[in-house]
């Protein structure tokens, strides 16, 4: 649909994707197409809002609620890499501490995105995040629903700034979705949002695991 | 409006176009036809209601961004009604292509009109940015106040 970003760009990108994976842990596949949108000073000053509101959301929540939280931003507007590129941070959080795997995961997520309503996804997650233990998460995703999609939020806070927190996060990513830029057929690379993408023997455990719970193989970055 | 797989409502307030079906090649130059023709009649603002679009392809892809460049060239406010993930991740693809900055995807027809009648000019994505700012600094209050009060 797009032609490539030119040469410099696609260069500069290398080097902010060099110090992303240095700084962060990851990454992102799509700095380049960001270049072509906003000067390096522009992307910078939003890459940076976005960053911060990352990491005020996962003090407040926790690692793995924060990422699940960021994810489900993203899941609706289709952003294959940003929904699932946070949901599997969350998941090998969740892994991590638990030794176990969480419900939601990533690669029905991708098949779902792909073929569902925005109530059908819901559904699935509502399902997923049904065990004991979840109440907040799921809360928030659902009002995150209500909020984004429906207009018909009730506005009430679990707790002091829910409002505040789900509503960053929608308009966070309501910017930097514009670069969903994979194109029909092109399976977008599966790239874990924190430092754990670096924790290759945990993803390599993670993914074992899925593949025993009867999941699709992992393939990631 | 002819009941075919895209239709054309005109009104004074705005022009409501709705496509059906899975969008190929031939739906896409339909989708652009129809449009260029309620773009040519009426100076409404716009709505394109694809939630009665399942599925599209490369050829489909590429006649929404046409159909849209023919939007955007009129400098008309339009919004892109939609109801799954995989064709808003498309049309997202189409404003990122075409840097309109009058246009956005909703999810309602409450939140088309809000969008439409809009008396800022700011892009969806500067706008969507302020209010990520905006919102995180009042997080932060509210947060501040919550370890205050539990101190």
């Amino acid at each position: 649909m797009m032609e490539r970003p030119s040469l410099p760009k696609r260069a500069l990108a290398r080097v902010l994707n060099a110090i992303t994976w240095v700084g962060n842990g990851y990454a992102p596949p799509f700095s380049s197409e960001l270049l072509r949108s906003y000067s390096l000073r522009e992307l910078t000053r939003r890459s940076a809002a976005v960053t911060e509101l990352a990491k005020v959301i996962e003090a407040d929540l926790g690692e793995r609620d924060g990422h699940l939280l960021l994810g489900f931003a993203s899941l609706w507007n289709g952003c294959q890499v940003c929904a699932l590129g946070h949901i599997y941070a969350g998941n090998l959080a969740h892994f991590r501490d638990r030794g176990e795997l969480l419900a939601v995961d990533e690669q029905a997520l991708s098949r779902l995105m792909r073929v569902s309503t925005d109530a059908e996804l819901l559904e699935y997650s509502e399902r997923c995040l049904a065990g004991p233990g979840e109440a907040r998460i799921l809360g928030l995703v659902r009002r995150l629903y209500q909020i984004k999609l429906t207009g018909a939020d009730d506005g009430v806070d679990e707790q002091p700034g829910d409002s505040e927190m789900l509503a960053a996060a929608i308009s966070a990513y309501d910017w930097i979705n514009h670069c969903t830029i994979y194109s029909e057929g092109e399976r977008p690379p599966l790239i874990a949002f924190s430092r754990l993408n670096q924790h290759f023997l945990l993803r390599a455990r993670y993914a074992a695991a899925r593949r025993a719970a009867g999941g699709p193989p992992q393939t990631s970055a | 409006m002819d009941g075919g797989p895209v239709t054309v409502e005109a009104s004074a307030e705005r022009l409501m176009l709705t496509a059906q079906g899975d969008l190929d090649g031939a739906l896409a130059s339909s989708v652009l036809a129809a449009l260029t023709r309620a773009l040519d009649a009426s100076p409404a603002p716009v709505i394109i209601d694809l939630r009665g679009v399942t599925s599209y392809d490369e050829a489909g892809a590429q006649g929404l961004l046409r159909a849209h460049e023919a939007l955007a060239a009129r400098s008309r406010r339009s919004a892109y009604l939609l109801d799954r993930p995989r064709i808003r991740a498309l049309v997202f693809k189409v404003i990122h292509a075409t840097q309109d900055e009058r246009t956005r995807p909703v999810a309602t027809l409450e939140m088309a009109e809000r969008w439409l009648h809009e008396p800022s000019t700011q892009s969806f994505a500067d706008a969507s940015l302020e209010r990520t700012r905006t919102l995180l600094d009042r997080f932060r209050g509210k947060l501040a106040l919550r370890g205050a009060t539990s101190r």
